[in-house]
Protein backbone atom coordinates (compact mmCIF):
# COMPACT_ATOMS: atom_id res chain seq x y z
CA UNK A 1 0.00 0.00 0.00
CA UNK A 2 2.80 2.36 0.96
CA UNK A 3 4.46 1.53 -2.36
CA UNK A 4 1.32 2.52 -4.28
CA UNK A 5 1.06 5.78 -2.37
CA UNK A 6 4.69 6.48 -3.10
CA UNK A 7 4.30 5.82 -6.82
CA UNK A 8 1.22 8.02 -7.04
CA UNK A 9 2.91 10.74 -5.01
CA UNK A 10 5.81 10.73 -7.44
CA UNK A 11 3.50 10.77 -10.45
CA UNK A 12 1.42 13.61 -9.02
CA UNK A 13 4.61 15.52 -8.27
CA UNK A 14 5.84 15.01 -11.82
CA UNK A 15 2.51 16.10 -13.23
CA UNK A 16 2.57 19.22 -11.05
CA UNK A 17 6.09 19.99 -12.22
CA UNK A 18 4.97 19.65 -15.81
CA UNK A 19 1.95 21.87 -15.31
CA UNK A 20 3.92 24.45 -13.35
CA UNK A 21 6.51 24.60 -16.11
CA UNK A 22 3.74 25.50 -18.52
CA UNK A 23 1.75 27.96 -16.41
CA UNK A 24 4.44 29.61 -14.28
CA UNK A 25 5.99 31.56 -17.11
CA UNK A 26 3.33 34.32 -17.23
CA UNK A 27 4.33 35.09 -13.65
CA UNK A 28 7.51 36.53 -15.01
CA UNK A 29 5.45 38.96 -17.04
CA UNK A 30 3.34 39.91 -14.02
CA UNK A 31 6.46 40.57 -11.99
CA UNK A 32 7.86 42.63 -14.83
CA UNK A 33 4.62 44.54 -15.19
CA UNK A 34 4.97 46.00 -11.72
CA UNK A 35 8.04 47.95 -12.87
CA UNK A 36 6.45 49.04 -16.12
CA UNK A 37 4.29 52.08 -16.91
CA UNK A 38 0.70 51.01 -16.41
CA UNK A 39 -1.10 53.43 -18.69
CA UNK A 40 0.41 55.95 -21.06
CA UNK A 41 -2.81 57.41 -22.39
CA UNK A 42 -6.44 57.31 -21.45
CA UNK A 43 -8.35 58.82 -24.37
CA UNK A 44 -9.05 57.79 -27.90
CA UNK A 45 -8.33 60.44 -30.54
CA UNK A 46 -11.09 62.83 -31.48
CA UNK A 47 -12.51 62.60 -34.99
CA UNK A 48 -10.70 65.80 -35.88
CA UNK A 49 -7.36 64.21 -35.01
CA UNK A 50 -8.11 61.17 -37.14
CA UNK A 51 -9.18 63.45 -39.97
CA UNK A 52 -5.73 65.08 -39.83
CA UNK A 53 -4.14 61.69 -40.39
CA UNK A 54 -6.47 61.13 -43.32
CA UNK A 55 -5.47 64.43 -44.91
CA UNK A 56 -1.77 64.20 -44.08
CA UNK A 57 0.67 64.88 -46.86
CA UNK A 58 4.22 63.71 -46.32
CA UNK A 59 7.17 66.10 -46.66
CA UNK A 60 8.53 63.90 -49.42
CA UNK A 61 5.28 63.98 -51.40
CA UNK A 62 5.23 67.76 -51.09
CA UNK A 63 8.84 67.99 -52.24
CA UNK A 64 8.22 65.64 -55.16
CA UNK A 65 5.27 67.78 -56.29
CA UNK A 66 7.42 70.88 -56.03
CA UNK A 67 10.25 69.34 -58.06
CA UNK A 68 7.82 68.02 -60.66
CA UNK A 69 6.36 71.48 -61.02
CA UNK A 70 9.87 72.64 -61.87
CA UNK A 71 10.10 69.95 -64.55
CA UNK A 72 12.72 67.86 -62.74
CA UNK A 73 13.22 64.46 -64.33
CA UNK A 74 12.63 61.27 -62.36
CA UNK A 75 16.38 60.81 -62.00
CA UNK A 76 16.81 64.38 -60.77
CA UNK A 77 14.03 63.94 -58.22
CA UNK A 78 15.54 60.69 -56.99
CA UNK A 79 18.89 62.41 -56.59
CA UNK A 80 17.41 65.41 -54.75
CA UNK A 81 15.49 63.14 -52.39
CA UNK A 82 18.56 61.04 -51.68
CA UNK A 83 20.46 64.17 -50.61
CA UNK A 84 17.90 64.58 -47.84
CA UNK A 85 17.87 60.93 -46.78
CA UNK A 86 14.61 60.31 -48.62
CA UNK A 87 13.64 57.68 -51.13
CA UNK A 88 10.69 56.97 -53.38
CA UNK A 89 9.24 54.57 -55.88
CA UNK A 90 8.68 56.64 -59.05
CA UNK A 91 6.19 54.10 -60.40
CA UNK A 92 3.77 54.39 -57.49
CA UNK A 93 4.75 57.53 -55.59
CA UNK A 94 5.51 55.53 -52.43
CA UNK A 95 8.11 57.39 -50.37
CA UNK A 96 10.04 57.16 -47.17
CA UNK A 97 12.57 58.75 -44.90
CA UNK A 98 15.06 56.06 -44.04
CA UNK A 99 17.92 53.90 -45.14
CA UNK A 100 17.51 50.90 -47.40
CA UNK A 101 20.07 48.12 -47.78
CA UNK A 102 22.54 49.45 -50.35
CA UNK A 103 22.87 47.87 -53.78
CA UNK A 104 26.20 46.39 -52.68
CA UNK A 105 24.58 44.93 -49.58
CA UNK A 106 21.77 43.51 -51.69
CA UNK A 107 24.37 41.83 -53.91
CA UNK A 108 25.91 40.20 -50.87
CA UNK A 109 22.50 39.06 -49.67
CA UNK A 110 21.70 37.53 -53.04
CA UNK A 111 25.12 35.91 -53.20
CA UNK A 112 24.67 34.34 -49.79
CA UNK A 113 21.07 33.32 -50.19
CA UNK A 114 20.47 33.00 -53.90
CA UNK A 115 18.10 35.22 -55.84
CA UNK A 116 15.11 32.99 -55.17
CA UNK A 117 15.91 32.36 -51.54
CA UNK A 118 12.98 31.74 -49.24
CA UNK A 119 13.30 31.16 -45.50
CA UNK A 120 10.56 28.57 -45.76
CA UNK A 121 11.77 26.54 -48.70
CA UNK A 122 14.53 24.02 -48.19
CA UNK A 123 14.71 23.38 -51.94
CA UNK A 124 16.35 26.69 -52.76
CA UNK A 125 19.08 28.79 -51.22
CA UNK A 126 22.04 27.52 -49.30
CA UNK A 127 20.16 26.78 -46.12
CA UNK A 128 16.56 27.31 -45.07
CA UNK A 129 16.03 29.38 -41.96
CA UNK A 130 13.67 27.96 -39.39
CA UNK A 131 11.16 30.37 -37.91
CA UNK A 132 9.31 30.55 -34.62
CA UNK A 133 6.70 33.16 -33.90
CA UNK A 134 4.06 34.36 -31.50
CA UNK A 135 1.18 36.45 -32.84
CA UNK A 136 -1.79 38.46 -31.61
CA UNK A 137 -4.21 39.45 -34.37
CA UNK A 138 -7.70 40.71 -35.10
CA UNK A 139 -9.96 38.15 -36.73
CA UNK A 140 -11.96 40.63 -38.86
CA UNK A 141 -9.99 41.89 -41.83
CA UNK A 142 -12.67 44.24 -43.16
CA UNK A 143 -13.06 46.58 -40.20
CA UNK A 144 -9.79 48.21 -39.15
CA UNK A 145 -7.81 50.69 -41.22
CA UNK A 146 -4.74 50.98 -39.05
CA UNK A 147 -3.27 50.90 -35.59
CA UNK A 148 -1.74 53.23 -33.03
CA UNK A 149 0.26 51.47 -30.32
CA UNK A 150 3.20 51.72 -27.95
CA UNK A 151 5.88 49.04 -28.07
CA UNK A 152 9.07 48.31 -26.20
CA UNK A 153 11.27 45.50 -27.51
CA UNK A 154 13.28 43.03 -25.49
CA UNK A 155 17.07 42.88 -25.85
CA UNK A 156 16.48 40.77 -28.97
CA UNK A 157 19.80 38.99 -28.48
CA UNK A 158 21.08 37.32 -31.66
CA UNK A 159 24.03 35.05 -32.37
CA UNK A 160 25.38 32.99 -35.23
CA UNK A 161 24.46 29.63 -33.74
CA UNK A 162 21.21 30.63 -32.07
CA UNK A 163 18.57 33.21 -32.88
CA UNK A 164 19.94 34.59 -36.15
CA UNK A 165 17.30 37.27 -36.69
CA UNK A 166 14.66 38.72 -34.37
CA UNK A 167 11.79 40.96 -35.50
CA UNK A 168 9.09 42.47 -33.28
CA UNK A 169 6.55 44.05 -35.56
CA UNK A 170 3.04 45.21 -36.39
CA UNK A 171 1.56 44.17 -39.75
CA UNK A 172 -1.30 45.84 -41.61
CA UNK A 173 -2.47 44.39 -44.93
CA UNK A 174 -4.82 42.10 -46.79
CA UNK A 175 -4.62 39.81 -49.76
CA UNK A 176 -5.92 41.58 -52.87
CA UNK A 177 -6.12 38.68 -55.28
CA UNK A 178 -5.22 35.00 -55.60
CA UNK A 179 -1.65 35.60 -56.66
CA UNK A 180 -0.27 38.33 -54.41
CA UNK A 181 -0.17 39.68 -50.89
CA UNK A 182 -0.08 43.34 -49.99
CA UNK A 183 1.10 44.48 -46.60
CA UNK A 184 3.18 46.98 -44.70
CA UNK A 185 4.68 46.85 -41.23
CA UNK A 186 6.61 48.79 -38.62
CA UNK A 187 8.69 47.50 -35.72
CA UNK A 188 12.18 46.68 -34.52
CA UNK A 189 14.61 44.24 -36.14
CA UNK A 190 17.95 42.81 -35.12
CA UNK A 191 20.05 40.22 -36.92
CA UNK A 192 23.56 38.82 -36.81
CA UNK A 193 24.66 40.82 -39.86
CA UNK A 194 22.98 43.95 -38.47
CA UNK A 195 23.57 43.56 -34.77
CA UNK A 196 21.73 46.60 -33.43
CA UNK A 197 18.06 47.10 -32.66
CA UNK A 198 16.81 49.09 -35.65
CA UNK A 199 13.42 50.67 -36.09
CA UNK A 200 12.24 49.52 -39.49
CA UNK A 201 9.35 49.62 -41.91
CA UNK A 202 8.67 47.17 -44.69
CA UNK A 203 6.38 47.17 -47.70
CA UNK A 204 6.33 44.00 -49.74
CA UNK A 205 5.89 45.69 -53.12
CA UNK A 206 6.94 49.32 -52.62
CA UNK A 207 10.46 49.71 -51.34
CA UNK A 208 10.97 46.66 -49.13
CA UNK A 209 13.01 47.26 -45.97
CA UNK A 210 13.74 50.77 -44.71
CA UNK A 211 15.55 51.65 -41.49
CA UNK A 212 14.78 54.62 -39.29
CA UNK A 213 17.44 54.63 -36.58
CA UNK A 214 18.32 52.57 -33.55
CA UNK A 215 16.23 52.01 -30.47
CA UNK A 216 16.75 50.42 -27.08
CA UNK A 217 14.98 47.82 -25.01
CA UNK A 218 13.67 50.14 -22.30
CA UNK A 219 11.98 52.85 -24.33
CA UNK A 220 8.36 52.72 -25.36
CA UNK A 221 7.91 54.18 -28.80
CA UNK A 222 4.67 55.07 -30.51
CA UNK A 223 3.97 53.32 -33.82
CA UNK A 224 1.17 54.37 -36.15
CA UNK A 225 -0.01 52.90 -39.43
CA UNK A 226 -3.01 54.64 -40.95
CA UNK A 227 -4.72 53.85 -44.26
CA UNK A 228 -6.34 56.95 -45.74
CA UNK A 229 -9.43 57.38 -47.91
CA UNK A 230 -7.19 58.47 -50.79
CA UNK A 231 -7.24 55.88 -53.55
CA UNK A 232 -4.48 56.10 -56.15
CA UNK A 233 -3.48 53.84 -59.03
CA UNK A 234 -1.49 51.59 -56.66
CA UNK A 235 -4.15 51.40 -53.97
CA UNK A 236 -5.13 53.19 -50.78
CA UNK A 237 -2.50 55.63 -49.56
CA UNK A 238 -1.13 54.81 -46.11
CA UNK A 239 1.29 56.59 -43.78
CA UNK A 240 3.54 55.38 -40.97
CA UNK A 241 4.79 57.46 -38.06
CA UNK A 242 7.25 56.51 -35.32
CA UNK A 243 7.04 58.70 -32.24
CA UNK A 244 4.99 61.20 -34.20
CA UNK A 245 7.57 61.52 -36.96
CA UNK A 246 6.47 60.50 -40.44
CA UNK A 247 8.73 57.82 -41.88
CA UNK A 248 6.90 56.21 -44.79
CA UNK A 249 3.98 56.33 -47.22
CA UNK A 250 2.83 53.65 -49.62
CA UNK A 251 -0.26 51.86 -50.82
CA UNK A 252 -2.40 48.96 -49.69
CA UNK A 253 -5.02 47.17 -51.73
CA UNK A 254 -7.74 47.74 -49.14
CA UNK A 255 -8.65 50.49 -46.73
CA UNK A 256 -9.68 47.93 -44.09
CA UNK A 257 -7.12 45.24 -43.31
CA UNK A 258 -5.75 42.46 -41.14
CA UNK A 259 -3.82 43.86 -38.18
CA UNK A 260 -1.44 41.98 -35.90
CA UNK A 261 1.44 42.12 -33.45
CA UNK A 262 4.15 39.52 -34.07
CA UNK A 263 7.30 38.39 -32.32
CA UNK A 264 9.34 36.50 -34.91
CA UNK A 265 12.70 34.74 -34.63
CA UNK A 266 14.77 32.76 -37.11
CA UNK A 267 17.53 30.24 -36.68
CA UNK A 268 20.11 29.52 -39.33
CA UNK A 269 20.91 26.11 -37.86
CA UNK A 270 19.75 22.91 -39.54
CA UNK A 271 18.40 21.93 -36.15
CA UNK A 272 16.87 25.19 -34.90
CA UNK A 273 18.66 26.70 -31.93
CA UNK A 274 17.28 29.67 -30.03
CA UNK A 275 19.16 32.17 -27.91
CA UNK A 276 17.93 33.05 -24.45
CA UNK A 277 16.75 36.62 -24.65
CA UNK A 278 16.86 39.22 -21.93
CA UNK A 279 13.73 41.13 -20.98
CA UNK A 280 10.24 41.11 -22.37
CA UNK A 281 8.78 42.88 -25.38
CA UNK A 282 5.60 44.76 -24.50
CA UNK A 283 2.79 46.26 -26.55
CA UNK A 284 0.35 48.48 -24.71
CA UNK A 285 -2.30 51.16 -25.07
CA UNK A 286 -3.07 50.08 -28.61
CA UNK A 287 -6.11 51.27 -30.48
CA UNK A 288 -7.40 50.44 -33.93
CA UNK A 289 -8.61 52.96 -36.47
CA UNK A 290 -12.15 52.18 -37.51
CA UNK A 291 -14.39 54.23 -39.78
CA UNK A 292 -13.60 57.87 -39.03
CA UNK A 293 -12.57 57.19 -35.45
CA UNK A 294 -10.87 54.57 -33.32
CA UNK A 295 -11.59 51.78 -30.84
CA UNK A 296 -9.39 50.40 -28.11
CA UNK A 297 -7.88 47.04 -28.93
CA UNK A 298 -9.38 45.24 -25.98
CA UNK A 299 -11.46 42.17 -25.17
CA UNK A 300 -14.41 43.52 -27.17
CA UNK A 301 -12.41 43.25 -30.39
CA UNK A 302 -12.39 39.68 -31.76
CA UNK A 303 -8.76 38.71 -31.30
CA UNK A 304 -6.70 35.53 -31.36
CA UNK A 305 -3.25 34.48 -30.17
CA UNK A 306 -1.15 31.58 -31.34
CA UNK A 307 2.43 30.44 -31.54
CA UNK A 308 4.47 28.18 -33.78
CA UNK A 309 6.06 25.64 -33.74
CA UNK A 310 5.01 23.35 -30.87
CA UNK A 311 6.71 23.61 -28.44
CA UNK A 312 7.44 27.26 -29.16
CA UNK A 313 10.46 29.08 -27.71
CA UNK A 314 8.45 32.33 -27.67
CA UNK A 315 5.98 32.84 -24.83
CA UNK A 316 3.23 35.39 -24.32
CA UNK A 317 0.94 36.79 -21.70
CA UNK A 318 -1.84 39.31 -22.14
CA UNK A 319 -4.21 41.22 -19.93
CA UNK A 320 -6.28 44.35 -20.06
CA UNK A 321 -4.34 47.22 -18.52
CA UNK A 322 -6.00 50.60 -18.71
CA UNK A 323 -8.20 50.47 -21.79
CA UNK A 324 -6.37 48.00 -23.99
CA UNK A 325 -4.54 44.70 -24.11
CA UNK A 326 -1.09 44.74 -22.66
CA UNK A 327 0.72 42.05 -24.61
CA UNK A 328 3.95 40.61 -23.22
CA UNK A 329 6.05 38.32 -25.36
CA UNK A 330 9.46 36.85 -24.60
CA UNK A 331 11.88 34.01 -25.26
CA UNK B 1 5.80 -3.66 -11.06
CA UNK B 2 2.84 -3.58 -13.44
CA UNK B 3 1.44 -0.59 -11.58
CA UNK B 4 4.73 1.26 -11.91
CA UNK B 5 4.81 0.59 -15.61
CA UNK B 6 1.24 1.82 -15.89
CA UNK B 7 2.02 5.02 -13.99
CA UNK B 8 5.14 5.59 -16.04
CA UNK B 9 3.11 5.10 -19.20
CA UNK B 10 0.52 7.64 -18.06
CA UNK B 11 3.25 10.17 -17.26
CA UNK B 12 4.89 9.64 -20.65
CA UNK B 13 1.50 10.03 -22.32
CA UNK B 14 0.83 13.31 -20.48
CA UNK B 15 4.29 14.56 -21.33
CA UNK B 16 3.95 13.56 -24.97
CA UNK B 17 0.57 15.27 -25.23
CA UNK B 18 1.83 18.46 -23.63
CA UNK B 19 5.13 18.71 -25.39
CA UNK B 20 5.03 17.04 -28.76
CA UNK B 21 1.60 18.26 -29.89
CA UNK B 22 1.48 15.45 -32.44
CA UNK B 23 -1.79 14.63 -34.12
CA UNK B 24 -2.53 11.03 -33.17
CA UNK B 25 -3.14 9.19 -36.43
CA UNK B 26 -2.54 9.53 -40.14
CA UNK B 27 -6.32 9.45 -40.61
CA UNK B 28 -6.70 12.47 -38.32
CA UNK B 29 -3.98 14.28 -40.22
CA UNK B 30 -5.60 13.53 -43.55
CA UNK B 31 -8.99 14.64 -42.26
CA UNK B 32 -7.54 17.87 -40.87
CA UNK B 33 -5.87 18.60 -44.21
CA UNK B 34 -9.08 17.85 -46.12
CA UNK B 35 -11.11 20.21 -43.93
CA UNK B 36 -8.46 22.91 -44.21
CA UNK B 37 -8.19 22.71 -47.99
CA UNK B 38 -11.97 22.90 -48.46
CA UNK B 39 -12.21 26.12 -46.48
CA UNK B 40 -13.14 29.19 -48.53
CA UNK B 41 -10.64 31.50 -46.84
CA UNK B 42 -7.82 29.00 -47.18
CA UNK B 43 -8.62 28.39 -50.84
CA UNK B 44 -7.99 32.07 -51.57
CA UNK B 45 -4.34 31.33 -50.84
CA UNK B 46 -4.06 28.15 -52.89
CA UNK B 47 -4.26 29.44 -56.44
CA UNK B 48 -0.53 29.06 -56.94
CA UNK B 49 1.92 26.51 -55.65
CA UNK B 50 1.54 25.53 -52.04
CA UNK B 51 2.87 22.93 -49.66
CA UNK B 52 1.29 21.25 -46.65
CA UNK B 53 4.13 21.49 -44.17
CA UNK B 54 2.87 19.87 -41.01
CA UNK B 55 -0.15 18.82 -38.97
CA UNK B 56 0.02 18.96 -35.18
CA UNK B 57 -1.95 20.02 -32.14
CA UNK B 58 -1.58 23.68 -31.23
CA UNK B 59 -3.23 26.08 -28.83
CA UNK B 60 -5.49 28.84 -30.08
CA UNK B 61 -6.53 31.55 -27.66
CA UNK B 62 -9.52 33.69 -28.63
CA UNK B 63 -11.12 36.77 -27.09
CA UNK B 64 -14.37 38.33 -28.21
CA UNK B 65 -17.18 40.20 -26.52
CA UNK B 66 -15.19 40.29 -23.30
CA UNK B 67 -14.89 36.49 -23.13
CA UNK B 68 -11.61 34.61 -23.57
CA UNK B 69 -10.95 30.92 -24.07
CA UNK B 70 -8.15 28.59 -25.17
CA UNK B 71 -8.48 25.38 -27.16
CA UNK B 72 -6.05 22.73 -28.32
CA UNK B 73 -6.83 21.95 -31.93
CA UNK B 74 -5.23 20.27 -34.91
CA UNK B 75 -3.28 22.83 -36.94
CA UNK B 76 -2.46 22.44 -40.60
CA UNK B 77 0.49 24.58 -41.65
CA UNK B 78 0.65 25.56 -45.31
CA UNK B 79 3.42 27.34 -47.20
CA UNK B 80 1.49 29.37 -49.76
CA UNK B 81 3.90 31.57 -51.65
CA UNK B 82 4.35 34.86 -49.87
CA UNK B 83 2.56 33.80 -46.70
CA UNK B 84 2.56 30.88 -44.32
CA UNK B 85 -0.84 29.76 -42.99
CA UNK B 86 -1.82 28.06 -39.77
CA UNK B 87 -5.28 26.54 -40.16
CA UNK B 88 -6.92 25.49 -36.88
CA UNK B 89 -9.46 22.70 -37.44
CA UNK B 90 -12.31 21.22 -35.40
CA UNK B 91 -12.39 17.56 -36.47
CA UNK B 92 -15.76 16.81 -34.84
CA UNK B 93 -17.54 19.72 -36.46
CA UNK B 94 -15.52 19.32 -39.66
CA UNK B 95 -14.92 23.05 -39.66
CA UNK B 96 -12.06 25.52 -39.75
CA UNK B 97 -11.96 27.48 -36.50
CA UNK B 98 -9.30 30.03 -37.41
CA UNK B 99 -6.83 30.89 -40.13
CA UNK B 100 -3.70 32.72 -39.03
CA UNK B 101 -1.07 33.92 -41.44
CA UNK B 102 2.41 35.31 -41.33
CA UNK B 103 4.07 37.20 -44.16
CA UNK B 104 7.42 36.38 -45.71
CA UNK B 105 9.79 39.28 -46.22
CA UNK B 106 12.28 39.27 -49.06
CA UNK B 107 15.11 39.07 -48.40
CA UNK B 108 14.60 37.49 -45.02
CA UNK B 109 17.92 38.72 -43.68
CA UNK B 110 19.25 42.22 -44.12
CA UNK B 111 22.75 43.50 -43.77
CA UNK B 112 23.78 46.67 -41.94
CA UNK B 113 22.28 49.93 -43.10
CA UNK B 114 25.47 51.97 -43.32
CA UNK B 115 24.71 54.68 -45.80
CA UNK B 116 25.46 58.26 -44.77
CA UNK B 117 21.78 59.16 -44.94
CA UNK B 118 21.03 56.91 -41.99
CA UNK B 119 18.69 58.51 -39.48
CA UNK B 120 20.33 58.79 -36.05
CA UNK B 121 18.67 57.47 -32.88
CA UNK B 122 15.67 59.55 -31.97
CA UNK B 123 15.22 60.71 -35.53
CA UNK B 124 15.99 64.09 -37.00
CA UNK B 125 13.94 66.97 -38.29
CA UNK B 126 13.46 67.21 -42.05
CA UNK B 127 15.91 69.66 -43.59
CA UNK B 128 14.08 70.28 -46.84
CA UNK B 129 12.35 73.61 -47.35
CA UNK B 130 8.83 72.24 -47.15
CA UNK B 131 5.95 73.01 -44.80
CA UNK B 132 6.14 71.27 -41.45
CA UNK B 133 4.06 68.12 -41.64
CA UNK B 134 0.92 68.27 -39.62
CA UNK B 135 -1.58 65.71 -38.58
CA UNK B 136 0.56 63.37 -36.53
CA UNK B 137 -1.30 62.06 -33.57
CA UNK B 138 0.36 61.41 -30.24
Amino acid sequence: MNGKVGVWAVSVLLAMLLVSAVVAVPGAAEQYESADPVVIRECLPAKEEVEKLNEFESPVAILIDELKSKNYTTEDITRELAKQGYGWDPKTGACWKGTPPSSEEMKIIQKIRGSDYSPFDAEVGTRALEQALQMMYVTNNNVYRGINTYMKPSQMIVEQEGTYQHVITTHVGRKPNPSTECWTEVGVARSVPDNVKQRFTYDNDEGGWQFHGETDSSTYRNYIIYVTDTYESSGYLYHIWIDGEWVRSGHLAFRENDVNYANEIWSDESVPAWTDDSGIAVYQDGFLYQGNGAVWWNAEVPTQWFSSPVPCPIRESHSIVGNAWKYFTWI
Amino acid sequence: MTERLFVTGVIILIFATLVSGCVETEDEKAEAVRIALENTTVREYLSGEYEIQDVYYGTLTSASGGVERSERLPVVTIDAGDVRLWVFVDLEKEAVVAVAKNYKRTPAIVLPATQPGSTPPGGEAPTVPVPTPTGTHR
